[in-house]
This record gives structure tokens, C-alpha cells and sequence, in this order.
């Protein structure tokens, strides 16, 4: 046991003479990342009322339908929601919405009412701003509830019933739940992806230390000592997993005192959720020097690899893949320590979170067993 | 150009930078166009269905034209909410539609997040389909079989609505964007990496014992920086017929005016690398120093993101960084307006480029140290 | 015997590096052990101190065998590998530290090992330094300090001198000398053989895996040496002094190549001053006059026909 300490104070301490990169890639550039993409992204993660929707509204129809459209717009639940500009002519409007004044034109055409009275379809036109994808959706689905009603009306009559359409107001019972406790901020976001980055960084330290164990002449003067080989082993994991971990609790209470973030209500369970996280990193780098037996090779490829997981995992910025590839997330170990850190912070599922770490587990198995044998391979 | 040979063939035998080059560079582009979003642009409805009747198929239809729609269970409803998955979800409690074909009048539940008022869109919408499935059913007093004729009636309806997107004179350019920021951060990243050649040699020697050679450090640097040069070219076209043909983003109405202004750019980078090399005393340093400097830069001057995003103290920082710069004179390019136009932001790119070169020639003076 | 191998073998694949190799180091030895490169000098240390394992035959050092008590038998012997293995993000005394707490010392008396290694070394104005900042020989006599910092039975050096300026060599060799007479017993190994002559009691000569001769020096050279040969450089050229020079007895051949002479002789045959005699008898000075004694190197040449620095 003394010797495993013995290796693995002696690690650490050249750790902490690299104090330049240690400083600079392990904490001030996560924490200055966190910083500016808290700040930036801000807007995009707030929860945030809606304006009314600006909408150019051009009715040619003087008829009894077009009326109908008027009156529908002027109801007062529908005036919360879109905010309505006459306008005179489709050329008008086209310009309003060429320069972004609205983000979408309702057009009604003057034979409007004689189309619906003959029994043809009758369509209102919209024309939506293409930069304005929510704008347009949200005047399509109010406008969609207009056509509701005369369909209704229509069907009513066809039934041969003298009922008379109206929304069905009330019929939904709605619940809210408050942001705050539920979802990150973009600080919050941040410093969880950023954390859970800068510990598979550590997988570096891993490739190092461990390659030096085996490819470098003073690891094998060490193995030359009396220090059987699993002790040079688990002295080496123990300091990475003690740096790194150490690094990951340093970025953890920066980001609760200068940056506000909330952790959670279980920090315990966060603290155990990092550990594995950190285990799995260094697990991750020794698997990477052990196979490419090449410490710059393999530092070069785990500094790929960690962008590339973090990108997957959204940790730069939310990506949704689309449904049927949405488990590719779970591919990056990342996206695992990040579900189970968002469940434990926000309330998620406590079911989930085990999942996560229980297939984190899995994974340090795999890299360790991996490792294991590759190094027999190496040591002939 | 014997410096220069050599270096543009280790360059290109190095594995890594053609990695980069060939496969990572195209790589996250795609990425990000496919599945990256930073500003919403739809509202998301999740289904809990636990009735599962031709009425509730029929409203899941009806929200589906204008919004994206997934189905969950009771117990995720909190989950989809957390992870943004879902801006409003409405629950279908079993036997409803049963109820309102009988003339009771049943209710669905919704849950959404209480800070913002996305939710009263889908509302209206719901709500008037409801009504309507009401009246339908008074109608029918009772009957089912009535009752969803009347609906089949309902759904052949003549009234309808025409959407279409605005045809405008210009293509959108936000994927480009999006698309240059990206790749003129793995410019600087590619540049970065190669410059490390440069330090590599000081650290090994060869750059003293070139030196001895009969090669002027002017020559040597200059042979150095055209081969840095010519690698990022080589980049951006990779990237351009890349992103063109595998993801069809579009380049805009002339490609060489795009081509030119990265071409820009990629002398800045090979700029700020030279600049790097000296600055840093080992390659450990440089790879920390570009990191903590790239990453934040490219953030800051809107090279993920569109600029107008951040907070307006942001916006000012980013003014006095390049890529900023970059990101103006591309747009323009885009608009399809003449190189000429952006003439200002890329003087200021160049500006930028004299400055480093003239950082890196700097602490260049001594060889032997 | 503090060392001893019997029919040591070790494959690498196809290749035999280590072919049967039989070797016995008796306490208080210097034992060199020279070849070219790759000769599977490096492989032996390694199996002797259990880094490679052993494909056939057996190791006892200190009367143990290896196997099965790697840790009792390792406890007493230090390395100085071929290439510098220290840390460099660890100072001197850190280094020192850290190799003799892996053996097993602690406190005061560690304390106590570093301060001699370094003094030992001459390395104790520099022991708060990181190696970064020593000159290539520094972190040389650094990689030899790491090494006996536990004071051990045996030490092993695998050619400790490769490419450092002569003042560290001599450095070296004479701390390897002062380690001896400490009372270690050293393994030596090198591709120099004036290093060996120099330091060694006994050597053993390799070449591609086998121990081709093992003795002392002496009686290596008598493996080549049942001649000695002289070269004259004479002043002017005279045919027939070759052949009076074959009749002198114990003479075994002789030829001249423009004006140098070379006589080759029976060992101990003292016949040079005959031969002086037979030279300004016909007429002739002697301007230089050399008499070669055999080297390991000629040995090692005769043995195996190559240079040891082909």
C-alpha cells in the first residue's frame, strides 16, 4: 500500500510542476469557456414570454366570410397572440415582410365568400418570412383554429343539426411547471458540459503517466524495484483519478461562488457521479496509450476525440439528433455523466441516473480489461 | 524552395493534420447544420394518448401540420419538459373520447412551462378542434357512427389554409455562415497545429541547423509561411467541396469571391501561428495557448453562433477580434455583393495579420537560444 | 556465485535474441559484458532483473532464483539503464527520493541516501534542480544515483556512457571503480571495449546472442594472441631482408608493403632485437617500430571476423 502511495504522490507532484498547463487547460479554460458561453447563450436557454406575433393582414373579401376572419382576429384571446397590420395592397405586404416588419401575411381573396357560398375550397394564403420559422408556425396554428370552425359549421349542416360551432374554451386543464429546478440556465448548462469535459481532458494525464510507465525507460527502471507491476498500476490511476477529480471539485465550487450555478439539492450524489466520470477518463487514456503504444499518438488522438464527444454530447450547444438517432447521444460517455449530473440537479429520474452509471461502470470495465491486456502485450 | 518542399511534405505526411484536413473538418460542419439549433423555430407538442380512439388520432394529425409532434408516457412528461424535448404536452386520460361522444364534456390536461407563454398557441388550436368535436357530437346525440361521419365531414372541409414560404431574390445564408465560422475555426486549429512544426524544430535543432545552412532566416520563415499557407488553402477547398456537394449547403453567387475572402483569412491564421511559435517555448505551451485562445475567440466573434445572439457587452468584445471581421466580409460576399464591399473588413483582417507577423519575427532574432 | 545463468534463452518470434547463454559473476566482480549493438546484452539485464521473461534455461542471483522472488531479489539490485530514466518534472533529490522509498527506505535514512547519492554524484549543489535544466552528462550521473541511492549488492549498468562528453565518461568510470572497491559487484556492459578492458575483472564477449568467450582479460587475449606481431616503418627498401628476416627462428611470416614491414611471431618468442639487428645488418634504419599487443577488439574480430562497431 505504501508504495502505491509512494507512486502516486510522486505523479501528482509532477502534475502540479506542470502547473502552466495544468492551470490553463484543466481549469481557467473550461472556466472561461463556461463564462462565455454562459453569457452569450443566455438568451437562447431563458424561458421567456413571447411577444405578440406581427402579422400583415390584407381582406379583400367583402363578404360574410371575410367578416368572419375579421372578427375571429379582433377576438381577444386571439389578439394576445398576433398583433395585426392591415395592410393595403399584397405588394405592401410583401415589402413589410421582404424587410422583416412582419413575419408572416394573411391574405384573404376578394371571391373568399363567394368560394365558400358555392361550396368550393376556399383557402386563406399565407406567406411566411423563411428566417422566421416560430413566427410562421405560430400564425399557421391560430389560423388553423379559423378553418376549424367552418369546417365544423360546414359538417353541422351536412348533419342536418341547427348547433352552432364555438371553441370549446376550458376544456384543458393546465398545469405548469417553473423553469427554475426543472432546466439549466445556460450557466448552468455549461458548467455541467464543461465539467464533464475538462475531466475526459484528464484522459491525457492518463496517457501520459501510464504510457511513461510502459514505453518510457524510467517507468521501466521503475518496474525494476521491487514494486510489483499492479501496484505501479493502481499508483498511477489513483493519482490521475486524484488530480483530475481534485480539478473537476475545484471547477464545481468556482462555478457555485462566482458564477451562481446551482448543483443540486444531492451534491453527494454529483460528487459520486464526477468520480466515475474522472474514473472512466483515465480508464479511457490508458485504453488509448495501450493499444496506440505511442504516448503522442495517443494524446493526439483522446484531444480529437473529447472535442468530438463533446460535441456529440451537446456540450458545446443542445443537438438533437433526429428520433430515430437520438440513441447515438448515449455513444458519447459524456452525454451519459451529463444525463446523470442534469437528473440528479433538476429532479430528472433517479432510475435514469443509475442507468447512466451503471453503463459508465460497464465502460471503465471495458477500458480497464482492454488495458489489461494490451499491457501483457507490451511487457513480453 | 527546398525549405518549402520539405515542410509542405512532412505537413502532408503527418496523419493528424490530414485528419484534419479530409475528415474532421467536413465532419463537424455536418454536424452542425444537420442538428444544431440555437434559436428555436418551432413549438413542440408532446402526446401522452392513453385513449387511443380515431378522435384523438385525429387531433394528433391536426397538431402534426403545424407542429412537431412525439409521443411519450405519463411518466416522462417531466423529463421532456427538462430536456426541452417538448414545449407543451397534452395528456389524453382514457375513455375521453367515450365522454365527449356522449355529450359530457371531459378534459384534457397540459403541462408546460409556466415562464413562458408558448403553450397558448397550441391551446387556441386545441380548443377549437375540441369545439368543434363538441357540436359534432350534440349533433350526433350520442351516436358514435354519426358522430364520426359528421367528423368525416368535418375533415372535408372547404376551408382551408395555404401557407408558403416567402420566395425570396437571395437564398438564406445562416447555414453558410454557420458553415465558414466553423470551418475558420479549424483553420485557426489546423494552424495552430502545424506551426507546432515550427517549435518542434527549435526544440530538436533542426532550425539551428538549418540556419547554418546557407538559408537567410527571411527566406526560411518566408519558405515556412507560404507552405502554411498553402496547406490551409488545400483546407478550404477540401471543405468547400465537401460542405457543397455532401451537405449542399450554398456558397453563395460566386464562389471564388467566398474562396478569396477565406483566402484572407487563412493568411491571418498562418499569421497568428507564426506569431504562436515564437510567443511559445514548447509545444505543450502552444497547444495550451491556442486552446484557451481559438476556442474563446471563435465564440466571442460569432463563429458558432450569429453574433446579434449574445448580450450587447459581448457584441463590443467581439468587434476587436478577427473572425468577427471574417464573418462581416463573408456575408457580404454572400449577399452577393462585390469583393469590393468588403474591402474595410478585410483591410482589418489584414491589419490584424501584419501585426502578428510582426509578434512572430519579433522574439525571432536569436537562433541560438 | 552472486549471478548465475544456465542455458538463458529468450525468442523474440524467430529470432533467437538470447541463445543459450551461461554465465557466472562471482561476488566483488567488475563483469563486463561486451558486443555490438544488438547483441542481446540489454535482453539479459532485463531477464536478470525480471522485466522480460525468461523463454528457457534459469537465473539465480544471490542464490534465488528470479522467478518467484523478483521482489526479494530486485530489493538488492540497482539499474542504470541505457537511456536516461528519470523524471524531469522532479528534482534531483525528488528523484533520488522517490527510487529509494520503491526500495523500501524510509525517514531519516532516506534522507541520509539521497544526500550520498548526490555527493556521490557530485550533484549536490544541484539537488533542489529539475533535470530539465541539467547538461546531458548531469542527467547521466542522475540516472547512476537513482540507481544506488539503496545501496544495493549488484548494480547493473547498461552502457552508462553512450553519447556524453569525456569529462562525464570519466566521471563515470571512475565512480564505477569507486563503487567496486566499495565493495559492489557490477555488471558492465558496453560496445567500448577500451571502457571494459579498463574497468573489468571479467568479461564475457557476445555476439548475436551467444557468449562467444568469457573469461578474464588475460585469458581472452590468449584466445587470439598465440602470435605476436611487430611493424617496422624501414628506411629504404630491401627484398632480401624479408627472407632473412623468415629465417630468424620463432619468426612464422613476414611481408613488406612499400616500407613498412609487418612480422607476425610466436608468443613470447623475444626476438625483436634479433629482428633490429637483422634490419641495420642489411643496411637499412628502422624509422618507427611497433609492437602490437592483442585487444579485445582483436578478439572479439578474430572470434567473430566483424568489428565490434560495424
Amino acid at each position: 500500500m505504501s508504495r502505491i502511495l509512494t507512486i502516486a504522490k510522486y505523479i501528482i507532484l509532477q502534475h502540479l510542476r506542470n502547473l502552466g498547463i495544468t492551470l490553463g487547460q484543466m481549469l481557467i479554460f473550461p472556466i472561461v469557456v463556461i463564462l462565455i458561453l454562459g453569457m452569450a447563450l443566455s438568451p437562447a436557454f431563458e424561458e421567456r414570454e413571447l411577444d405578440p406575433t406581427r402579422v400583415g393582414y390584407l381582406n379583400e373579401d367583402t363578404g360574410v366570410m371575410g367578416g368572419l376572419v375579421d372578427d375571429f382576429l379582433s377576438r381577444g384571446e386571439i389578439a394576445e397572440l398576433l398583433e395585426v397590420k392591415a395592410v393595403p395592397s399584397r405588394e405592401k405586404g410583401l415589402e413589410l415582410l421582404k424587410d422583416g416588419e412582419i413575419s408572416a401575411l394573411i391574405h384573404i381573396e376578394a371571391d373568399y365568400s363567394e368560394q365558400v357560398l358555392a361550396g368550393n375550397k376556399a383557402e386563406i394564403k399565407l406567406t411566411g418570412h423563411p428566417g422566421r420559422q416560430l413566427g410562421v408556425a405560430i400564425v399557421e396554428t391560430i389560423m388553423e383554429s379559423f378553418t376549424y370552425g367552418g369546417n365544423a359549421t360546414y359538417a353541422l349542416a351536412a348533419m342536418g343539426s341547427q348547433l352552432e360551432y364555438a371553441p370549446a374554451f376550458g376544456s384543458i386543464e393546465e398545469h405548469t411547471v417553473s423553469a427554475s429546478g426543472l432546466k439549466p440556465n445556460a450557466m448552468g448548462y455549461y458548467a455541467v458540459t464543461m465539467l464533464v469535459m475538462m475531466a475526459m481532458y484528464g484522459a491525457i494525464y492518463a496517457a501520459y503517466d501510464m504510457g511513461q510507465n510502459y514505453m518510457e525507460p524510467v517507468g521501466l527502471r521503475v518496474m525494476s524495484t521491487p514494486v510489483r507491476p499492479w501496484e505501479q498500476y493502481a499508483g498511477t490511476v489513483l493519482a490521475n483519478l486524484v488530480t483530475v477529480y481534485l480539478q473537476a471539485l475545484i471547477i464545481i465550487a468556482f462555478t457555485y461562488f462566482a458564477f451562481d450555478v446551482y448543483w443540486g439539492p444531492n451534491l453527494p450524489l454529483i460528487l459520486l457521479i464526477v468520480f466515475v466520470h474522472v474514473t472512466l477518463a483515465v480508464g479511457l487514456g490508458t485504453m488509448a496509450v495501450m493499444l496506440t503504444r505511442d504516448i503522442a499518438r495517443a494524446s493526439g488522438l483522446l484531444n480529437i476525440l473529447v472535442v468530438a464527444l463533446t460535441f456529440l454530447a451537446g456540450g458545446y450547444f443542445e443537438v438533437n439528433l433526429p428520433g430515430s438517432f437520438q440513441w447515438g447521444q448515449y455513444l458519447s460517455p459524456n452525454f451519459l455523466a451529463q444525463t446523470a449530473l442534469f437528473n440528479t440537479i433538476y429532479g430528472g429520474p433517479r432510475n435514469e441516473t443509475l442507468v447512466m452509471l451503471a453503463a459508465m461502470a460497464g465502460i471503465i470495465l471495458v477500458t480497464f480489461t482492454v488495458s489489461m491486456l494490451a499491457q501483457r502485450r507490451v511487457v513480453q | 524552395m527546398t525549405v518549402f518542399s520539405y515542410t509542405l511534405k512532412r505537413l502532408l505526411r503527418n496523419k493528424l493534420n490530414l485528419f484534419m484536413i479530409l475528415v474532421l473538418t467536413p465532419f463537424f460542419i455536418g454536424i452542425i447544420f444537420s442538428f444544431g439549433s440555437f434559436e428555436k423555430n418551432s413549438i413542440t407538442v408532446g402526446l401522452v394518448d392513453q385513449d387511443n380512439t380515431p378522435l384523438t388520432e385525429m387531433l394528433a394529425q391536426s397538431l402534426e401540420e403545424t407542429s412537431p409532434v412525439f409521443r411519450l408516457e405519463e411518466g416522462e412528461i417531466r423529463r421532456a419538459l427538462a430536456r426541452s424535448q417538448a414545449d407543451y404536452i397534452l395528456v389524453i386520460a382514457p375513455g375521453f373520447s367515450q365522454q365527449l361522444i356522449a355529450g359530457e364534456e371531459p378534459k384534457l390536461r397540459s403541462y408546460s412551462i409556466q415562464e413562458t407563454n408558448f403553450a397558448s398557441r397550441v391551446q387556441i388550436k386545441v380548443e377549437g378542434f375540441l369545439g368543434a368535436a363538441r357540436s359534432l357530437a350534440a349533433a350526433a346525440e350520442g351516436d358514435q357512427t354519426a358522430f364520426y361521419q359528421g367528423l368525416e365531414e368535418y375533415q372535408r372541409g372547404n376551408f382551408v389554409l395555404k401557407s408558403a414560404a416567402f420566395q425570396q431574390q437571395e437564398k438564406s445564408i445562416d447555414a453558410s455562415l454557420a458553415g465558414m465560422g466553423m470551418l475558420a475555426m479549424l483553420m485557426m486549429l489546423l494552424s495552430s497545429f502545424t506551426t507546432i512544426n515550427l517549435i518542434k524544430d527549435r526544440v530538436n535543432r533542426t532550425f539551428y541547423r538549418v540556419m547554418a545552412a546557407p538559408v537567410p532566416l527571411k527566406n526560411y520563415m518566408l519558405q515556412n509561411i507560404l507552405c502554411f499557407f498553402l496547406v490551409l488553402l488545400i483546407q478550404i477547398a477540401v471543405m468547400f467541396l465537401g460542405v457543397h456537394y455532401v451537405f449542399g449547403l450554398y456558397l453563395g453567387p460566386s464562389v471564388l469571391n467566398l474562396y478569396l475572402v477565406m483566402a484572407v483569412f487563412a493568411l491571418l491564421c498562418v499569421a497568428m501561428g507564426v506569431a504562436l511559435s515564437a510567443l511559445a517555448r514548447t509545444v505543450q505551451q502552444a497547444g495550451t495557448i491556442a486552446s484557451l485562445v481559438i476556442t474563446p475567440m471563435s465564440m466571442l466573434s460569432g463563429l458558432y453562433w450569429p453574433r446579434s445572439l449574445m448580450p450587447e457587452i459581448l457584441q463590443i468584445i467581439g468587434k476587436y477580434l478577427p473572425p468577427t471581421w471574417l464573418i462581416a466580409a463573408v456575408e457580404k460576399v454572400m449577399l452577393g455583393k462585390p469583393l469590393a464591399s468588403a474591402s474595410m473588413e478585410l483591410a482589418i483582417l489584414l491589419g490584424f495579420t501584419a501585426v502578428f507577423f510582426l509578434l512572430g519575427t519579433w522574439r525571432r532574432a536569436d537562433i541560438a537560444k | 556465485m552472486l549471478v548465475e545463468t544456465k542455458n538463458l534463452v529468450k525468442r523474440y518470434g524467430d529470432v533467437l535474441a538470447v541463445d543459450n547463454v551461461n554465465l557466472q559473476i562471482a561476488e566483488g566482480e567488475i563483469f563486463g559484458l561486451l558486443g555490438p549493438n544488438g547483441a542481446g546484452k540489454t535482453t539479459i539485464i532485463n531477464m536478470l532483473i525480471g522485466l522480460t521473461k525468461v523463454d528457457g534455461g534459469e537465473i539465480a542471483i544471490f542464490g534465488k532464483k528470479v522467478n518467484g522472488n523478483r521482489e526479494d531479489v530486485s530489493s538488492h539490485i540497482g539499474i542504470v539503464p541505457q537511456e536516461l530514466a528519470i523524471y524531469n518534472d522532479l528534482t534531483a533529490a525528488e528523484n533520488l527520493a522517490f527510487f529509494g522509498k520503491l526500495y523500501g527506505i524510509k525517514g531519516k535514512l532516506l534522507q541520509e541516501r539521497v544526500t550520498e547519492a548526490l555527493e556521490f554524484t557530485g550533484l549536490s549543489d544541484k539537488r533542489k534542480i529539475l533535470p530539465k535544466k541539467f547538461s546531458g552528462g548531469m542527467k547521466r550521473r542522475l540516472n547512476i544515483a537513482c540507481a544506488i541511492v539503496h545501496q544495493p549488492k549488484l548494480i547493473i549498468m547498461d552502457e552508462p556512457t553512450v553519447g556524453i562528453d569525456p569529462q562525464s565518461r570519466n566521471h563515470i568510470l571512475s565512480s564505477v571503480q569507486e563503487l567496486h572497491s566499495q565493495g559492489s559487484t557490477i555488471i558492465y556492459t558496453s560496445h567500448y571495449m577500451e571502457e571494459v578492458e579498463e574497468l573489468c575483472t571479467r568479461v564475457a564477449i557476445m555476439d548475436e546472442g551467444r557468449i562467444i568467450a568469457q573469461g578474464n582479460k588475460d585469458e581472452l587475449k590468449e584466445l587470439v594472441s598465440f602470435e605476436d606481431r611487430i611493424v617496422v616503418e624501414v628506411s629504404t627498401v630491401n627484398f632480401t631482408l624479408v627472407d632473412e628476416i623468415k629465417r630468424i627462428g620463432g619468426v612464422t611470416d613476414c611481408f613488406l608493403a612499400e616500407n613498412i614491414l609487418t612480422i607476425h611471431m610466436a608468443k613470447n618468442s623475444h626476438i625483436i632485437g634479433r629482428v633490429v639487428d637483422a634490419i641495420t645488418g642489411a643496411g637499412t634504419e628502422v624509422v618507427t617500430l611497433s609492437a602490437e599487443k592483442p585487444t579485445l577488439e582483436s578478439v572479439f574480430l578474430t572470434l567473430t571476423g566483424k568489428k565490434l562497431r560495424d
